[in-house]
């Protein structure tokens, strides 16, 4: 074994600039591979870990994914509101124990703004049930505040004490409340969820600076200076969603049943998990493709090692028909000639396992100790030198040598 | 009289799906005999060789060299006996082209231990052991060290025969050993070949289809004639 192992590390370091480049390619595939693979297996947690805790998501009845999709991915769009008077009910109900309503709608520079009381940093979970951390700052307590999501706060580099201005919808060209400037008193730490990339400020503050727009323009001739806001009723009058805590689990659906009967106005309440898995089925076509992706970067880079094998064995091409001639069957020939393949390209490969799984005398083995037969009377009709080339380039000169060389007297 | 060193009785042999291709009644050979085989293409001559060695068995018959039943024998039984017993010089050398001259020279004695054994017996090391052949062979050693591909032809094969030469295996194969050289050193390669193998006592079994390189033994045979065969 010793021996063949010597051996072998000959022939790998006299091949050492193919065996490199087919294992650069290998390394690359299985590279490839295991990245899809790994971007498929964290797409899904992270999409399945964007909420977690919050039991039940209400909004006015519409389609369950939709409300889902604005409330925790902030896409898309609700087309109704739901009333403050029925956030209100709600949240009263014996089974709640805790109810944040939220409000969406606004942007800044293309992130969305979200208004919720500031007991949403203390109630809403992600991922495993962690709760949302600051990484500085505070939550917000006076009115014109904000908090940051990590990516917002790292992307447009702001820190505290920043004066922003939100805009009237996530479009970037959307008209500003430029009259109403917030204040940044907190940025939350990373969570991998759409928290990130989401501005938050207070219930009140959201309807603070509305209070001088209707239909989404500020109204001709009133505008309310920030001083003055104090002195209206900021209570909001409609709410986007609110997320539900439930004191158990197992009410979550008699809560629900009751939420869409008895609280007089039409709502629904859904699950989110429930609802994230179905868009994740919706999503499996994806998923597949890159499935598939995978199965093709599997294959294409199989065929590339086996042509690459086969090159190799071209240029040893007395070990196959050996293989034939020592009158093996079909299978074990294959056998012979994968391993071999193997053993030639990659030598030190076999040295790995202490009995190789072919016969004793295929030829992988049984060539180095039948040393002086091993590659026995075939390809006769070459009359060029011997063995394989350490580079093309004494493969050409061999060609050519091939062609003048002296051949046997008829 | 010794036993024989190759005894090839009612011999038949066929590759598997195909038609026989080889029936031989009778040949021997004696110990450090050396015969000429006189094989025109075709006579399945090689596949004889194969058969001394041990490559492929006999589908009928028996093959002994040394008294041992070669049918009788495992197929690594059979590697292992061909590798203590018989050195082989090919019409294409079949060197290494990676290993230097020296390392090809001892690939039999790696495999081998007997082989280093009997090249140990007149020789403090294996390298004198194989400077030994190779200066006998007319390699300098200035050459020992080279990789095998960068050698000419000619000493390329000579290498290739102190590759079988080394450890004294009891018999040499040689197969069409000549082909590859011009005419004066084939006649110069059979000079050195068959004077090895007469003065350290080897059998010698020497295919070739070139008559001319007859006079280099004593014994002929022509493999036309010894094979019943005879299709080709």
């Amino acid at each position: 074994m010793r021996q063949l192992c010597w051996l072998a590390a000959h022939s790998a370091w006299n091949r050492r600039y193919t065996l490199g480049l087919v294992v650069a390619a290998i390394a690359l595939s299985v590279a490839l591979l295991s990245v899809i693979e790994r971007l498929r297996t964290d797409l899904r947690a992270s999409f399945a870990q964007a909420v977690s805790g919050t039991d039940l998501i209400v909004g006015a009845r519409s389609s369950p994914l939709q409300l889902v999709l604005y409330a925790v991915f902030r896409m898309g769009a609700v087309t109704h509101e739901m009333s403050w008077d029925s956030a209100q009910a709600i949240a009263r109900h014996p089974a709640v124990a805790w109810a944040v309503p939220v409000t969406l709608g606004d942007g800044h520079r293309g992130y969305p703004v979200l208004g919720a009381p500031a007991s949403y940093f203390q109630h809403f979970r992600y991922g495993a049930g962690e709760s949302l951390r600051f990484a500085t700052g505070r939550p917000y307590r006076g009115l014109f505040e904000a908090v940051l999501g990590a990516e917002v706060a790292e992307r447009l580099g702001y820190r505290l004490g920043q004066r922003i201005l939100l805009a009237h919808g996530h479009d970037p060209l959307a008209p500003t409340h430029a009259d109403k400037p917030f204040t940044v008193v907190g940025i939350l730490a990373r969570t991998g969820t759409p928290v990130d990339r989401t501005v938050h400020i207070g219930l009140e503050a959201i309807e603070a600076i509305h209070l001088d727009w209707q239909g989404g323009a500020p109204i001709p001739g009133l505008a309310i200076p920030p001083e003055l806001v104090g002195k209206f009723d900021l209570t909001p009058k409609s709410i986007t969603t609110v997320l539900l805590g439930l004191k158990s689990r197992a009410q979550v659906f008699a809560m629900q049943r009751w939420v869409e009967t008895q609280v007089g106005e039409p709502l629904m309440a859904v699950l989110p998990g429930v609802v994230l898995d179905e868009l994740w089925q919706m999503l499996a076509v994806a998923e597949h493709g890159l499935l598939a992706v995978s199965a093709l970067v599997a294959g294409t880079s199989l065929i590339g090692l086996v042509a690459v094998i086969l090159a190799g064995l071209n240029e040893r091409r007395r070990s196959w028909p050996s293989c034939a001639r020592w009158g093996r069957g079909r299978g074990a020939s294959w056998h012979c000639w994968s391993w071999k393949g193997w053993g030639w390209s990659s030598s030190p490969s076999y040295s790995a396992g202490s009995s190789p799984p072919w016969p004793s005398s295929s030829p992988a083995l049984g060539w180095p100790r039948s040393m002086d037969l091993g590659l026995p009377w075939v390809g006769r009709r070459r009359a060029s030198g011997c063995g394989s080339p350490p580079s093309p380039w004494p493969a050409c000169r061999r060609a050519f040598g091939r062609r003048r060389a002296p051949t046997a007297w008829p | 009289m010794n036993a024989p060193l190759v005894e090839v009785r009612d011999l038949r042999y066929a590759w598997p799906g195909h038609a026989a291709c080889l029936a031989i009644d009778h040949l021997v050979l004696a110990p450090g005999e050396a015969l000429f085989l006189y094989a025109p293409s075709g006579c399945a001559n090689s596949t004889l060789l194969g058969l001394i060695a041990g490559v492929q068995v006999a589908s009928a018959g028996s093959v002994r060299v040394l008294g041992q039943g070669l049918e009788r024998l495992s197929a690594s039984a059979r590697d292992r006996f061909r590798v203590d017993h018989i050195g082989i010089v090919f019409q294409q050398f079949n060197l290494l082209p990676y290993l230097s001259v020296l390392e090809n020279v001892l690939l039999p004695c790696r495999f081998s231990p007997l082989r280093r054994q009997r090249a140990l017996a007149d020789a403090p090391d294996l390298v004198q052991a194989a400077g030994r052949l190779l200066a006998t062979l007319d390699l300098e050693p200035a050459l020992w060290r080279r990789r095998a591909d960068t050698l000419s032809v000619g000493q390329q094969q000579r290498v290739a025969l102190a590759r079988a030469l080394i450890g004294q295996p009891e018999l040499i194969l040689a197969d069409e050993p000549t082909s590859a050289l011009d005419a004066a050193r084939q006649e110069a390669f059979l000079d050195l070949l068959t004077a090895a193998c007469r003065q350290a006592g080897i059998g010698l079994i020497f295919v070739s289809h070139d008559l001319r390189l007859a006079a280099h033994s004593t014994r002929h045979e022509d493999m036309s004639r010894l094979n019943r065969v005879g299709w080709a």
